[in-house]
C-alpha cells in the first residue's frame, strides 16, 4: 500500500532549521494506565515553548490544548500498549511544528482514514460540528472529534500520514502546525 | 452537592442554581465523562428557569468533556428547560474558542467571557 498523506502534512519540511526542537518518547501503556499523564506532557511542552517572540501568555494554554488533544489520540489508538509513542516538536519563528508518531491496527487505521478524509473535506465545519453531536452512537461520535474541534476553532493546520508496516499494523504521524500570536 | 472528576471539582449550589467546574478536566474517554454528564442533567432538573455554569477557573477541558458538555445541552434543548448561562474567563484561552459552540447547540444556551 502506497502512503496516504492527507491535509497539510509537511507543510514545513524536516530539513528547515528550527529555532526550537523537542524530542520525547511516552509509551502508551503509561499514558492509558494514568491518564493525567497526557495533560503533565502537555503542559510540560507548553511550558517549554511559552512566549517565545514575547507573544502573549496565554499561548501556553493554547499551546497544552492542541498538543494534548494530538497526544491523546495517540494514546487512545496505539495498537501495542508497549509501543512507542514518538514525539517531535519544534519551533519554526511564530510557527510552532508538534509531531506525534504511534502505531494503531487495521481497524482504527480505517477508522482514522474515514474520519479524517472526511473531516479535511468538510466546507463547514460549524455545521459538522452540530451535525456530530446528533448522532446516535457514542463511538462514532468520540472518533476524530478532538481534531474537528482544533480545525474549527484554533488556529491550527493539520495533516496525517499514514504508512502500512510488514506486521499488518500501520504508522500513524499526525503534524499540527500551531500559529503563535504575535505579541 | 458536589462530584470530584479527575483533577476538577464541581459543585453546584441548589438555592442559587450554580454550577461551578473548576481544576483540569481531561478525563480519558466519553465513558469516564458518564458521571460529570448526569451531575450536570441532575443541577439542571434541580434548577427552575436557568443553570448558570461557572467555568472560570476551569484551566483545560479536552475534547471529550465539551463532547459531553454539547450532548447534555442538546439533551436539555430537548426537554425544553432550563436556560444554560456559562461564564468564562480569558485567562484560559481554550474557553474564548470552545465555549462559543455551547451556543451554536441551542438558542436558550448562552455564553459570557469576561
Amino acid at each position: 500500500m502506497e502512503d496516504i498523506i492527507l491535509g497539510d502534512y509537511d507543510a514545513i519540511l524536516d530539513e528547515m532549521p528550527a529555532e526550537g526542537f523537542l524530542q520525547m518518547t511516552v509509551k502508551p501503556i503509561d499514558m492509558v494506565t494514568y491518564w493525567r499523564r497526557c495533560g503533565a506532557v502537555a503542559n510540560f511542552v507548553a511550558n517549554f515553548y511559552r512566549n517565545p517572540h514575547n507573544v502573549d501568555a496565554l499561548d501556553e494554554n493554547l499551546i497544552s490544548t492542541i498538543f494534548n488533544e494530538l497526544l491523546e489520540n495517540a494514546a487512545k489508538y496505539s495498537t501495542k500498549r508497549d509501543s512507542d509513542i514518538n514525539i517531535t516538536i519544534k519551533l519554526y519563528n511564530t510557527i510552532l511544528k508538534m509531531q506525534v508518531q504511534n502505531v494503531c491496527n487495521q481497524k482504527n487505521f480505517e477508522l482514522l482514514k474515514k474520519s479524517m478524509t472526511k473531516l479535511l473535506n468538510e466546507v463547514d465545519l460549524d455545521e459538522f460540528y452540530i451535525k456530530r453531536m446528533m448522532e446516535k452512537s457514542a463511538v462514532d461520535k468520540d472518533s476524530g472529534i478532538g481534531l474537528l474541534i482544533l480545525l474549527k476553532d484554533f488556529p491550527v493546520k493539520v495533516g496525517i500520514k499514514m504508512a502500512a508496516l510488514a506486521d499488518g499494523t500501520y504508522q500513524v504521524t499526525v503534524q499540527g502546525y500551531y500559529f503563535l500570536r504575535e505579541g | 452537592m458536589e462530584l470530584i472528576a479527575g483533577e476538577s471539582k464541581l459543585t453546584f449550589n441548589e438555592a442559587d442554581s450554580l454550577l461551578v467546574i473548576e481544576g483540569s478536566m481531561r478525563l480519558a474517554n466519553l465513558m469516564e465523562y458518564d458521571k460529570v454528564g448526569a451531575f450536570l442533567m441532575s443541577c439542571a432538573e434541580k434548577s427552575a428557569t436557568k443553570l448558570t455554569i461557572d467555568m472560570q477557573k476551569l484551566t483545560f477541558l479536552n475534547s471529550s468533556g465539551i463532547t459531553t458538555l454539547s450532548m447534555c445541552i442538546l439533551n436539555l434543548k430537548k426537554k425544553q428547560m432550563p436556560k444554560l448561562l456559562f461564564l468564562g474567563s480569558l485567562e484560559f484561552a481554550w474557553q474564548e474558542k470552545s465555549l462559543k459552540n455551547f451556543t451554536k447547540l441551542w438558542a436558550d444556551a448562552s455564553v459570557e467571557i469576561g
